[in-house]
């Protein structure tokens, strides 16, 4: 029968007692970070005892052919160090409480992105087929913690990775435990500090060229874009996280607009009436003619004389010519 | 009757008279003024810009007699205009 780890005990003691175990401080998630991007600062791997430290678990650097061979590998290298390990239980290795000796598990972390959705099916997929292999180009820069061995590691990932499978599928699983998951695979694989950022597809550029990780995201919801992240409102399913820049004082959508009334015209002075209001009750001539003219039968009197005495002057001698010789004064003076 | 206002007003009185003087003319204006003043058959009310008044006769030789016709003349046509 297997003995539970020690990590198993500590978890369930300390789970019965109401202290979280490896529950690192939950940090507030940036409020304008959209980039995807987990990074998890690892520390060097623990300081084995001689017995351990002569053989130490196997890296497996060759690329892992599928995700199901690459667990039980790794498995099976920490079980190793386990049974080298010479504390056969936690409580007699360790008389700290468990708290204090649970917290190196626990790295450091720098989040500097948390989406939990996103990390979520990054975690799934990274307990599931990721080999890590070492970077040489990365020293190890964490200090070797005392009386630890990696024996208990892959059973706390083997508890997390219940623990994630058994979560509903709407469910968040906080940054901690996803950190420290990230931690603990990190730390299976013994040597490597590594930053891995789980949905990045930069990952193999950061974990260095030897590093194969096959991070497929389970879900292939397509990751919102920043604008379309800042703009969207958050449903009922998935309620807003007040941040100290969301929580600043929202200007409202329709703020009245200053109403532009145009200054009320200037009173008229009275106009005095016009003198021709006073003459539209009387009668008003603007100009009067009058022409007089002389009658027509006075200019008519003159040419009625002149026409009868040119008639007889021209018409009558003409019309009975007096023979020569019997003129009026010949036949008188004749 | 300084108080009342005036029941009629001409701004401007044309005269032709051939063959007259300029004391005739001057005459028998202030005669036919004065008698349009007096007048009662003037209408109440109305704008007229301008009124054309054509007589035929002789020049007397009393310009009160060219007056009495001329007013005559005048209120016959005002009763015309609507």
């Amino acid at each position: 029968m297997k003995r539970p780890s020690y990590l198993q005990q500590a978890a369930t003691t300390q789970s019965r007692r109401g202290t979280a175990v490896l529950s690192p401080p939950r940090l507030a998630f940036p409020p304008g970070g959209v980039t995807a991007e987990f990074a998890v600062r690892e520390a060097s791997p623990p300081a084995m005892p001689s017995s351990a430290a002569s053989s130490p678990a196997r890296l497996v650097r060759e690329p892992a052919p599928t995700a199901a061979k690459a667990v039980p590998r790794l498995h099976q290298a920490t079980h190793a160090a386990a049974a080298a390990m010479p504390s056969a239980t936690p409580d007699q290795a360790s008389p700290l409480p468990t708290t204090q000796r649970m917290a190196p598990l626990s790295p450091p972390l720098a989040i500097l992105e948390d989406r939990p959705p996103t990390i979520v099916r990054g975690l799934k997929t990274l307990s599931a087929a990721t080999t890590l292999t070492p970077d040489p180009a990365v020293p190890p820069t964490a200090e070797p913690l005392p009386g630890r061995g990696a024996a208990p590691t892959h059973q706390t990932v083997d508890m997390a990775r219940n623990e994630v499978a058994a979560a509903p599928s709407g469910r968040r699983i906080t940054s901690s435990r996803t950190g420290m998951l990230v931690g603990m695979r990190t730390e299976a694989s013994e040597t490597m500090p590594a930053g891995i950022a789980t949905t990045d597809p930069r990952l193999p550029a950061r974990l260095g060229a030897g590093t194969e990780a096959q991070l497929t995201p389970v879900e292939n919801r397509p990751i919102p874009s920043p604008a379309a992240f800042s703009q969207r409102r958050p449903t009922k399913a998935e309620p807003a996280v007040p941040t100290g820049a969301e929580a600043a004082p929202s200007v409202p959508a329709h703020a009245a607009l200053p109403v532009l009334v145009p200054p009320p015209p200037p009173p008229r002075a009275p106009v005095a009436p016009a003198p021709r209001d006073h003459t539209q009750s009387g009668l008003h001539i603007g100009t009067l003619e009058v022409r007089v003219t002389p009658p027509p039968a006075l200019l008519a009197a003159p040419s009625r004389l002149a026409p009868r005495q040119a008639a007889t002057r021209t018409g009558g001698g003409r019309a009975a010519p007096i023979a020569r010789g019997f003129g009026l004064f010949g036949l008188g003076q004749s | 009757m300084p108080d009342k206002p005036p029941k009629a007003r001409i701004d401007r009185l044309v005269l032709n008279l051939p063959g007259g003087s300029t004391e005739y003319g001057r005459q028998v204006a202030m005669l036919v003024a004065a008698s349009l003043a007096a007048a009662n058959a003037l209408p109440a009310s109305g704008d007229l810009p301008a009124l054309r008044v054509t007589l035929s006769s002789s020049l007397p030789a009393d310009p009160a007699t060219l007056a009495g016709r001329i007013v005559a003349a005048t209120l016959r046509d005002l009763a015309r205009t609507p």
